[in-house]
């Protein structure tokens, strides 16, 4: 067995970004993941904001990171075809206290670098947004903050990392390491070795940072509970509307989703299961009780899904980026609701670190262009609404899933591509399909057997 | 859509486009989703609606094994029954909410003695428990509040309709404020000329005999307006569903629109009743009450004869249908 130069341990958005940029060297890379897909864990289920960092706190790693990242990323999505809105965001203010609180959000936001917040009165806040519940006393607009899809920012980077040679080793979990010369990864399907070694694991990185012999932090996973609520609701819903940051967290917010949905939430509970996605009543009762004084309008709509993620937080509010230059093992833990949108800024940081201790490699001179990703956004068009590719390709004229309007051809692609779903639930982040209002009524039964003529993977 | 349908007005069916003389929305209603119900805990594997689960097992042939709880007791849910029995599962269990079997008696009396199934009245379903895969249902009594997990390894979610309303929201027709389904008159026209309902769009849900009756009932109300370009709705009276009623069809009482398919008012009880009594309202005045002959229970469409109406008079204000 010949070592990796390195190993990324943990294919998120954070790991896949960092196996991508490594790959853009002279070196070989391998991205470890434990569980079956790449984006199945704290990447998958958030609230799919691209963040400005007007609201970080100025001078921490994040605030740098998600500022820069926020660049980055919304480059790169243009090139890949991720699918991004700029809504723009509107923090709106109920108490008295809350009102005086905004002229401080905006100033620091502008010590994040941010100056495009503006002040608005409440009737410019029922103008932006007529359906908020009554009670509105100001708000603050963000115009940068953005929609996105966090399933195809994790698909578009790890299929980069993946055409740029970097092996990618799905199923495979680490359990114990042994530091050295190379270094060894023992893990569920065997032993690895790796010159340098990554630390991506969100939930887990805690443990892979005690493995290497740290004790620095843990890992508090934090449930965030989501209602999805139907289309029909999205047109009450034209910006992300934020609750303004107390000493309990970031609130409840309502934001229109990439998908053309809107989504309510997200709850914060934490918890000690890394596992633990289930929903709990009291999670949806507390939620449909803010729903109905922030939107009340929003409540008569029909329900789409309920989901809760998990983000990895820790004692600390800040990433928890630690470098060890002996063990030559680098930490990207504790990164949690920004890392999306801060995951590029995170991969050329971490490059930076380890080409400072002594991870060398030239750039590559031959990088493959960067893919471009199935466009999953309901602004843009998708296959279904193009006469001329239905024309050249009957099977995108072929709709299998009638809510999101899925087609055969999609679905086909998705089976067939560089990292083809494992699963249903890996299908469904791919294409969307059983993820509209019928939640499966229609297409469960055709979706499935597509997936079992397309055999194990 | 742009316009209504038909003369002076066109429907868009992209790709390709389409501009019909008039439109028939026929789009049926499925079952609420284990969300839409606010079904709490884990996202696991062997959850279905009814709809899923017949498409599995009758159009692909799956196999499927375990117990199964089945939640919901309307005619659906026994046939939920059967399908699980004919792919290899075990139903247990039915859960309601509400105290009384919501089907014939025959079908429930004789459906419990062929098919050993339990029926749990007064019960609600508050979470999904599993890991991967479905371990147990929590149930919760409605009456003491006690809390049960049945241990199951399949959970059909049955009945609960909603229309499939979608392009009739978008045609921005006016819908019923309960189903959200467009509202329509007695030849089945929308508030849209040229733009007709038919089916369980209309009526969520009724059996799919009583849905063809729509079907050759709305031809007839197509073929005036093509021909004669009578098809404007929403002329007459509102009919709402009071006490007792989740929804009545048709919502809108135009004397130029004829009486319904088969003579009938259509009407969804929220409570069961030996004998339905029917009262209507106009204008806050009591202007008719029947006592129909059969009973009322929730989870099956009870028929009204429509001559319930005949002393409404039009332009004296909404009309409110109960049951007593």
């Amino acid at each position: 067995m010949t070592a990796y130069d390195v190993v990324v341990v943990g294919a998120g958005a954070v790991g896949a970004a960092t196996a991508r940029a490594l790959a853009g060297l002279e070196l070989r890379v391998a991205l470890v993941e434990a569980r079956s897909d790449v984006g199945a864990g704290t990447s998958k289920a958030n609230t799919a904001i691209l963040h400005t960092g007007f609201d970080a706190t100025p001078g921490s790693l994040e605030a740098t990171l998600v500022r820069r990242g926020y660049e980055l990323l919304g480059a790169y999505a243009a090139q890949t075809g991720i699918p991004v809105e700029r809504t723009g965001a509107l923090l709106v203010a109920w108490t008295q206290e809350q009102v005086d609180t905004l002229p401080a959000l905006d100033a620091k936001a502008k010590a994040n670098g941010y100056a495009r917040c503006e002040l608005l009165d409440a009737e410019a806040v029922y103008a932006a947004v007529p359906d908020l519940g009554p009670g509105a006393l100001a708000g603050l607009a963000v115009p940068g903050e953005s929609i996105l899809c966090p399933w195809s920012v994790v698909l578009a980077l790890a299929t980069d990392a993946v055409t740029r040679g970097v092996d990618l080793l799905l199923g495979m979990k680490v359990r114990e390491v042994t530091p050295g010369e190379p270094t060894t990864l023992h893990t569920s399907r065997g032993p690895l070795q790796a010159r340098w070694v990554v630390n991506a694991a969100g939930l887990g990185s805690d443990l892979v940072d005690q493995a290497f012999g740290h004790q620095r932090f843990t890992v508090t996973p934090r449930r965030g509970e989501l209602l999805v609520y139907d289309k029909a609701a999205r047109p009450m819903v034209p910006v992300i509307v934020l609750p303004v940051p107390s000493t309990v967290g970031k609130g409840v917010l309502v934001s229109p989703t990439i998908y053309g949905n809107v989504v309510l939430g997200p709850t914060a509970e934490d918890r000690t299961d890394r596992a633990d996605t289930a929903t709990s009543e009291a999670g949806l009762a507390f939620l449909l009780d803010k729903g109905r004084a922030l939107m009340p309008a929003l409540l008569d709509h029909e329900v789409t899904a309920a989901y809760a993620g998990l983000r990895a937080a820790t004692e600390s509010s800040d990433y928890q980026v630690h470098l060890d230059a002996g063990q030559r093992y680098l930490c990207l833990g504790g990164i949690r609701s920004t890392g999306i949108t801060a995951s590029m800024a995170i991969a050329e940081h971490a490059l930076e670190l380890l080409a400072g201790a002594g991870l060398a490699a030239p750039a590559r001179a031959d990088l493959p262009p960067p893919p471009q990703v199935p466009n999953l956004g309901e602004a843009f068009l998708r296959p279904y609404a193009q006469p001329e590719l239905i024309a050249a390709d009957p099977a995108y004229g072929q709709v299998v899933c009638f809510c999101e309007r899925v087609t055969a051809g999609e679905v086909r692609d998705a089976l067939a591509s560089t990292i083809p779903p494992a699963d249903l639930d890996g299908l469904r982040r791919r294409t969307r399909v059983t993820m509209g209002r019928c939640q499966g009524f229609y297409c469960t039964g055709t979706v499935t057997a597509l997936l079992e003529q397309a055999g194990p993977r | 859509m742009g316009g209504g349908a038909g003369p002076g007005g066109h429907l868009t069916a992209r790709p390709g486009g389409a501009d019909p003389g008039a439109v028939v929305l026929a789009t049926g209603a499925r079952e609420r989703s284990r969300a839409a119900r606010f079904i709490a805990g884990s996202r696991v594997g062997g959850v279905y609606t009814t709809g899923a689960l017949q498409q599995l097992v009758h159009l692909h042939g799956r196999r499927l094994e375990g117990r199964a709880v089945v939640v919901g007791v309307e005619l659906v849910s026994w046939s939920a029954v059967l399908t699980l029995r004919q792919a290899g599962a075990r139903p247990v269990l039915l859960t309601s909410t509400h105290a009384r079997p919501e089907v014939y008696g025959p079908v429930h009396w004789g459906g419990r003695a062929a098919l050993g199934v339990t029926v749990a009245g007064r019960t609600r379903v508050a979470a999904i428990h599993g890991s991967g895969q479905v371990s147990g249902v929590e149930l919760v009594n409605l009456d003491t509040g006690a809390r049960t997990v049945v241990p199951c390894e399949l959970v059909v979610l049955t009945g609960d309709w909603v229309p499939d309303h979608e392009l009739a929201t978008s045609a921005a027709l006016t819908a019923d404020p309960v189903t959200r389904g467009p509202r329509v008159d007695a030849a089945l026209r929308t508030s849209r000329p040229g733009v007709f309902a038919a089916g369980n769009l209309v009526h969520p849900v009724d059996t799919a005999d009583i849905a063809a009756l729509d079907g050759s009932h709305v031809a007839a109300a197509v073929r005036d307006w093509v021909t004669r370009g009578l098809g404007t709705a929403g002329r007459g009276e509102p009919v709402l569903a009071g006490a007792g009623l989740t929804w009545v069809s048709p919502g809108w009482l135009d004397r130029s629109a004829g009486v319904p398919a088969r003579g009938r008012l259509l009407a969804w009880p929220s409570v069961a009743a030996p004998v339905a009594r029917v009262v209507v309202h106009q204008g806050g005045l009591e202007v008719a009450r029947r006592s129909l002959p059969w009973p009322a229970s929730p989870g099956r469409v009870l028929r009204v004869p429509w001559s319930v109406l005949d002393s409404v008079i039009v332009g004296r204000g909404p009309v409110t249908v109960s049951l007593r």
